[in-house]
């Protein structure tokens, strides 16, 4: 039968589950009382009291007075233990730099920084430099480090910890999960696409949710994820969302075909310009192309046309609440988000018309890195509770 | 016991199907009677109505119909019967709530899905594929449907509309499509499609002999390769597990299922081949559709 997949639920893990819960309201809501803690989660005074014992024993939790102005006693709040200290996010998606961001367990932002690639050093090597510049950080910052989540620029194969990546070789090879397991000694490393973090971070950020939203990017390389009623669709082996790898005609190509990378990539792109012997950093190419310059109008029409079309056959296939366009050069996203948006309402009239808002993915690699942050949080509060 | 009804452009299969998924009592009517009647969804009550007397079928638990129509995000409402019209040519059943009237008529729950995701709930049955993380369903009939399973639920858009991989502008193509549209897949990869190539090409090939007899000539194999460029999106942006291939034009005698499957590989995004997935040919099987609208009921009742 093709019944819906129901979780089995033991003792066990319904208590789990509430002691998550439990936890997350204690991050959405420092100091809060135990029966808020219930109302919010809809579960008895006495469940809470449970696992709220349950965790004041296990000191991940402490219990303080409240300073309340009001005649009588006061209630105690609850807060999580100090000493849970911080997450770590690390960008791995430059050739040329390391990114790390440490955020305490709030989600507020401690330090940003970069670490630049040293020629001829291995891919390695620099990260070994980079987790050195990260464990100071950590020094000084004070806390326990509670999970770390790794952003890659290619699908990661978990059993494997390998990153699916041709355009920097040495990540190709390299066990990224281990090295860091070895080099911090916590398990609770998350080794995400870069486009599911970003994914995530843009869905996350919108307030109501939104029922389901298609994030495309088109920067060095291309892809796009859905997330479906605050799930991602990830596929059977974490590959779902390839849309780079989607096949576009090509009349240069023997097959009459190529891959939609290789027509409106960044690099792809930047190909033609030198082809055309045109000499300008690619970021002006956008600013060209607004303004009417034919040369630019010339190279940059066949892409949009192209991503306009990709983007309005995925409107078809995933019909999602909405679309989100991002990419590295911010002038490029705009231009997609306006073009696709155009072609969109120009089929607005169709006998079988399908919509959606499209727009530009936020600016700030701090609120892109958000999904990696939730990610290895979420698996933090996950572990805490099934340990105890 | 659920009574599972599948509506199509020409005929409407109704039975009884048991908790276990075995379809008792099969019976089939022409879709006209409904299409041709003043009160559609009345006339539709009558013939449940008839079935159930007729069958003395007791204890039902729940009505399901699957329509050749998106269905709104309630499992209610009918959006557009495009393929059912009535005399004066307007689809007999639009943004219409079916099971409401069905639920008042026989006072027990009812749901109304699209006819291919039902079909697919039963392909997933009956190839025991329900643990499986993503199996998408491609049915190539007279147009082209699509659903995909994941996790267990079936994927639903924001108002229905997912998934009509039919109505997909096709690359390159300008060819009219019977929506008013122009370069639809479904002008380059459906059975109406191979209808014209039978007429252009082969006008003294009867169609089910199409495949037999012309397989290997260039108008069949770019029929092919339009049929496989579907499977093949749908295969990069999902990374199924399994791929289920069905409909008229697969269940077709000699369908090159190797050739078609090469092209599939081909088409289809590098990562993802990494892994490959397996390909499930849907069988031919008359009460497929309301087999799976009564799963879909059951399923519908169990997450309830």
């Amino acid at each position: 039968m093709a019944a819906e997949k129901k979780q089995i639920l033991t003792v066990k893990n319904i208590r789990n589950v509430n002691m998550e819960n439990i936890l997350q309201s204690m991050i959405q809501n420092r100091n809060v009382t135990r029966s808020v803690l219930a109302k919010e989660n809809q579960i008895s005074l006495m469940t809470v009291k449970h696992i709220v014992d349950s965790l004041l024993e296990a000191g991940i939790i402490k219990e303080k007075e409240s300073v309340s102005g009001d005649v009588g006693r006061n209630p105690k709040t609850l807060e999580i233990s100090e000493r849970y200290g911080n997450v770590v996010c690390i960008n791995l998606t430059s050739r040329e730099e390391i990114r790390f961001l440490i955020y305490d367990i709030y989600r507020n932002l401690i330090t940003e920084r970069s670490v630049a690639r040293r020629e001829g050093s291995t891919y390695e090597k620099e990260l070994r430099v980079a987790a050195s510049e990260i464990r100071k950080e950590l020094l000084r910052t004070g806390g326990d480090l509670v999970g770390m989540a790794v952003s890659v620029p290619g699908a990661y194969d978990e059993s494997q910890d390998l990153v699916n990546y041709d355009l920097i070789p040495e990540l190709k090879g390299l066990h990224v999960r281990s090295l860091f397991e070895n080099m911090f000694e916590i398990k609770n490393i998350r080794v995400l696409h870069d486009v599911y973090a970003a994914a995530r971070a843009e869905y996350d950020c919108l307030t109501p949710k939104s029922e389901s939203q298609f994030y495309f990017y088109c920067g060095y390389g291309v892809g796009g994820f859905f997330i479906h009623q605050d799930t991602a669709v990830t596929g059977s082996q974490r590959m779902a969302g390839e849309v780079g790898k989607m096949l576009v005609p090509a009349d240069k190509d023997p097959s009459g075909y190529t891959i939609l990378e290789n027509v409106v990539s960044v690099s792809a792109v930047k190909r033609r310009m030198k082809d055309q012997g045109m000499d300008i950093p690619f970021a002006e190419l956008p600013g060209r192309y607004t303004a009417g310059d034919a040369q630019a109008v010339e190279l940059l029409e066949p892409a949009l046309d192209t991503i306009s079309l990709v983007l309005y056959n995925l409107l078809w296939i995933y019909n999602p609440s909405c679309m989100v366009v991002d990419s590295c050069s911010r002038e490029y996203a705009e231009l997609i988000a306006e073009h696709a948006g155009r072609f969109m309402e120009e089929r607005r009239e169709e006998s079988i018309p399908v919509r959606t808002e499209i727009r530009c993915a936020g600016e700030d690699e701090y609120h892109r890195m958000w999904g990696c942050f939730r990610t290895a949080r979420d698996a933090w509060i996950e572990d805490l509770a099934s340990a105890l | 016991m659920i009574i599972g009804i599948d509506l199509g452009g020409t005929n409407l299969r109704i039975g009884a199907v048991t908790s276990d998924g075995q379809l008792q009592a099969s019976a089939v009517t022409g879709s006209q009677a409904i299409a041709g009647a003043r009160d559609p969804a009345g006339e539709l009550c009558g013939i449940i109505a008839d079935y159930v007397e007729k069958n003395r079928i007791q204890d039902i638990e729940a009505i399901s119909i699957g329509v050749p129509s998106s269905v709104e995000a309630d499992k209610e409402t009918v959006i557009c019967t495009t393929n059912i019209r009535n005399r004066a040519g307007e689809p007999v059943f639009c943004h219409m709530n079916l099971a409401e009237k069905i639920r008042e008529h026989f006072h027990v729950p009812a749901f109304v899905n699209n006819d291919v995701k039902n079909i697919l709930l039963h392909d997933i049955a009956a190839n025991h594929l329900e643990d499986q993380k993503i199996v998408a369903g491609i049915y190539i009939g007279t147009g082209v449907g699509a659903s995909i399973m994941i996790d267990g639920r079936l994927l639903e858009g924001k108002d229905g509309a997912e998934l009509d991989l039919g109505h997909m502008p096709y690359f390159g193509g300008d060819a009219s499509c019977s929506c008013g549209k122009k370069g639809c897949c479904e002008c380059y990869a459906s059975g109406w499609r191979l209808r014209k190539i039978q007429e252009e090409f082969y006008p003294d090939t009867a169609i089910g002999e199409l495949f037999t007899r012309h397989r290997e000539e260039a108008p069949m194999k770019e029929f092919i390769r339009a049929c496989a460029h579907v499977y093949a999106v749908v295969a990069t942006i999902f990374n199924p597990d399994t791929i289920v291939v069905g409909g008229g034009v697969p269940e077709m005698a000699d369908f090159p299922r190797e050739v078609f499957e090469r092209e599939v590989n081909a088409c289809t995004g590098r990562d993802v081949m990494t892994y490959g997935f397996d390909y499930v040919y849907s069988q031919k099987h008359a009460g497929k559709g309301v087999i799976g609208a009564a799963l879909f009921a059951r399923m519908q009742m169990e997450s309830a």
